[in-house]
């Protein structure tokens, strides 16, 4: 049984030069390159590590992400990769953290024209629509202060279609609620400044969600995954209903997710991966940051803190 | 990311290291020629269809690949649309079987599902246009449902199988039997919460729709206008008392009992109070742009409403007489039934309250049977859960839904006048909030507890302020 946290920071400032990996997975997963990035450099933020990134390291990350952005000035997954919205607003949360700049003007512009008349996003020019979009796009132009560019109003309206009996949220209308798709849709109810919807029940909800071993899952009877730690517990946050789950079980079921050499992974004992490691320790940042001493992770922009105070116009969404 | 892979122990043998290079070599190679064909650096390959195809079974992820193949999809479809009604046909299908075997290993790929409905969508735009109906594509479609009741016999939960399917029902008009299938598949496994949700869904766009109320209100009389019929309710709510008994300690099975008993409750005015200058109206539950619903019979401004709240507030008008009202538009054959609120319910019962010198009459109300059997069902149900919390004394489940349960009969027992029976009720439910906090001290119980506190509170000193 694990009870303090594993140091994090040579696992994730290694991750790239890993090549020996156990799976292909790597070499697979190309086109996820730029949220890699974007969770990799959070979780160093989380770990207080973010500066000892080499300067060169950093400036090829920089070059490197300035080449991901495209001709509409949307972001693919990686260099060359087709533009998409999800990956659009990684690119935007990772200069923050690279604490440089890309053709914003662009970038918001992409994300505006994504705007459906019913308000709902859709991902890219192909037309798929999801409540993650409509994150992305009130995420990436309120950090941007470009909200005016796209129908607030409309693009709640359509996140509270997505608000299911149960009392949250799916990803579609009529599409079941879902623990990731509560982070998306709360946090862009709260953004469109229009919580009108019943915060008790929500809560009531996620109450459910905390299994035996202190984790949550993400639906009804399914097992629980350490980075449904982060999507609900944020939103409680958001909520300001923490305590509507046992923070103490949830805290401790993310330390048994690590591993000694490293990495955090979605249950105990199982493989470590970046993703699960970035959104365990954010979780832990919200829930016991001090006791870890890791730089508190915003709920709502899934940023440090730190960089988001520095921005003026989005001083009023920080909860 | 991985999900649900266990961690492995040894190093990869020499063997094993050099296949993955090689395959890592292979799969670098190809999204290296991919992307420079792409970007047109070189000529793209005689066959760009067999490329892509070769691309999504090597790098089924990369969304890129689909977006080029359906570019290429996209050129060769409106060519063969022309004069080659067999080969398109035989193209679709093809790329049909393409994505089917894909999913087989990536059945939750968001990319994968995308391009079939893309694909779908082919489908029905070239029937529109093909002249030769004698190999129509949507035929096609209709076997995308065997695809479905295959893939969820794989995985009951997927939910991007449940959202394709429940999009398919919106896409085309197959006579498909959704009641059945959802049935069954709450038979095979009374756990499966996506079935039960999908049945709510369903059971509301059958029966709660400007049609299908108008038709029901001509057979049943008032009872036609609760949102699911009285029979249908009847049969759901046995079926779902089963699955209580057997899963009591799941959450699904009770928030399918409490959707059953929530839609069916009114939505209305349970108080207004009149003051100096003021007319505040309040509502029996939380709601948005309740101001659009109301209908006044002299000219009155609005002074106040919450952007989600149970009030509004009204200058006084000059008038001593006047009436407001609120209306089930069905009844009133006006043909948009629903009022903005809460998914949970939107349902209204017709409400005419009639103001005279400041003083407030409750209304008539020939809808006297729908509100009996509303609440006769809903105390029934409460019965029921009195009897399980006998068997399952430590289940917060059960104590969370009977208090679910009362908080509705008194929403709905507020638009009526019936103030004894409510008190007694108050005190019921407060009493099992009591029960539930002693051995569940959770904030969601201390929650409920407080609710229950306050309510018994304002009962004992009449203040519940009901018409």
């Amino acid at each position: 049984m694990q009870s303090q946290l594993v140091y994090h920071g040579d696992y994730l400032l290694s991750l790239d030069k890993s090549k020996d990996l156990d799976s292909i997975g790597y070499y697979l997963s190309e086109h996820l390159r730029i949220a890699g990035g974007y969770w990799t450099l959070n979780a160093l933020a989380c770990v207080r590590r973010l500066y000892d990134i080499p300067q060169e390291k950093k400036g090829n990350l920089i070059e490197w992400l300035k080449g991901c952005q495209n001709a509409d000035g949307g972001f693919g997954g990686n260099t060359n990769h087709d533009s998409h919205i999800t990956n659009t607003h990684y690119g935007i949360l990772l200069s923050f953290l690279l604490d440089t700049e890309v053709n914003y003007d662009a970038a918001a512009n992409y994300i505006a024209q994504r705007q459906k008349p019913d308000g709902s996003f859709e991902g890219d020019k192909w037309g798929e629509v999801d409540t993650r979009f409509s994150y992305c796009a009130l995420s990436s132009l309120t950090l941007l202060n470009k909200r005016h560019l796209i129908d607030i109003q409309k693009a709640a309206a359509f996140v509270k279609e997505c608000r299911n009996y149960d009392g949250s949220f799916g990803g579609i209308p009529d599409a079941e609620s879902h623990g990731a798709y509560v982070f998306c849709c709360v946090g862009t109810l709260f953004l469109c400044e229009e919580m009108t919807f019943n915060i008790d029940e929500l809560a009531m909800w996620i109450h459910e969600r905390q299994t035996n071993k202190g984790g949550l899952n993400g639906r009804p009877e399914k097992l629980a995954d350490v980075c449904y730690s982060w999507w609900m517990y944020s939103a409680l946050c958001i909520i300001k209903r923490e305590n509507w789950i046992n923070q103490k079980s949830l805290e401790n079921y993310i330390i048994q997710c690590q591993d000694f050499d490293g990495g955090i992974a979605d249950r105990p004992g199982n493989q470590v991966d970046v993703f699960h490691t970035f959104f365990g320790l954010a979780a832990l940042s919200l829930i016991n940051g001090e006791a870890y001493n890791l730089e508190p992770i915003d709920p709502v922009f899934a940023l440090p803190r730190s960089i988001l105070l520095k921005k003026e116009h989005v001083n009023k969404y920080l909860v | 990311m991985m999900h649900g892979t266990v961690k492995r122990k040894e190093e990869l043998t020499p063997v094993e290291k050099q296949a993955r290079d090689q395959k890592a070599a292979k799969v670098l190679e190809m999204t290296d020629y991919f992307f420079k064909v792409r970007k047109g650096e070189v000529a793209a390959p005689d066959d760009p269809l067999a490329f892509t195809e070769l691309m999504a079974q090597l790098c089924t992820e990369i969304a890129t690949i689909y977006n080029y193949r359906r570019e290429i999809l996209e050129k060769q479809i409106a060519q063969l649309k022309e004069n080659d009604a067999a080969s398109l046909s035989k193209l679709i299908q093809k790329e049909f079987q393409l994505i089917t075997i894909l999913l087989k290993k990536h059945p939750k790929s968001y990319t994968l599902w995308t391009h079939r409905q893309w694909t779908v969508l082919q489908s029905i735009e070239i029937d529109k246009v093909l002249k030769e109906k004698e190999l129509p594509l949507i035929q096609s479609v209709q076997t995308e449902y065997l695809l479905c009741v295959k893939m969820l016999q794989m995985d009951e939960r997927n939910f991007h199988v449940w959202n394709y399917r429940n999009w398919l029902n919106s896409v085309t008009n197959f006579a498909n039997d959704e009641d059945k299938f959802l049935k069954q598949k709450i038979e095979q496994n009374f756990s499966n919460f996506s079935a039960y949700h999908f049945r709510s869904k369903y059971l509301l766009k059958i029966h709660n729709n400007n049609d299908s109320l108008k038709a029901r209100v001509i057979t049943e009389g008032n009872l036609g206008i609760i949102p699911i019929p009285k029979n249908i309710l009847e049969e759901e709510l046995e079926l779902i008392s089963q699955a209580i008994y057997i899963q009591p300690k799941e959450h699904g099975v009770w928030l399918y009992q409490r959707w059953l008993i929530g839609v069916i409750q009114p939505f209305g005015i349970r108080n207004i109070i009149i003051t100096n200058d003021k007319v505040e109206i309040y509502f029996n539950k939380k709601a948005q742009k309740i101001s659009n619903h109301l209908v006044f019979s002299c000219p009155i401004e609005l002074l106040n409403e919450e952007q989600f709240g149970d009030k509004i507030i009204y200058k006084k008008p000059e008038q001593d007489h006047f009436l407001v009202s609120l209306n089930n538009r069905i009844l009133q054959q006006i043909d948009d039934p629903y009022i903005d609120q809460d998914t949970s319910s939107r349902f209204v019962l017709n409400q005419q309250i009639t103001i005279t010198e400041n003083k407030v009459y409750g209304v008539a109300n020939d809808l006297n049977d729908v509100y009996e059997f509303v609440i006769q069902t809903t105390k029934q149900k409460i019965e029921f859960l009195k009897e399980v919390i006998k068997e399952e004394a430590n289940n917060h489940f059960a104590y969370i839904q009977i208090l679910y349960l009362y908080r509705y009969l008194v929403s709905t027992l507020s638009l009526t006048k019936k103030i004894d029976d409510l008190k007694s009720i108050i005190d019921e439910a407060f009493d099992y909030s009591q029960k539930l906090v002693k051995f569940n001290q959770s904030q969601v119980s201390l929650y409920l507890n407080n609710q229950w506190k306050e309510s018994y509170e304002e009962a004992l000193q009449q203040k519940g302020g009901w018409l």
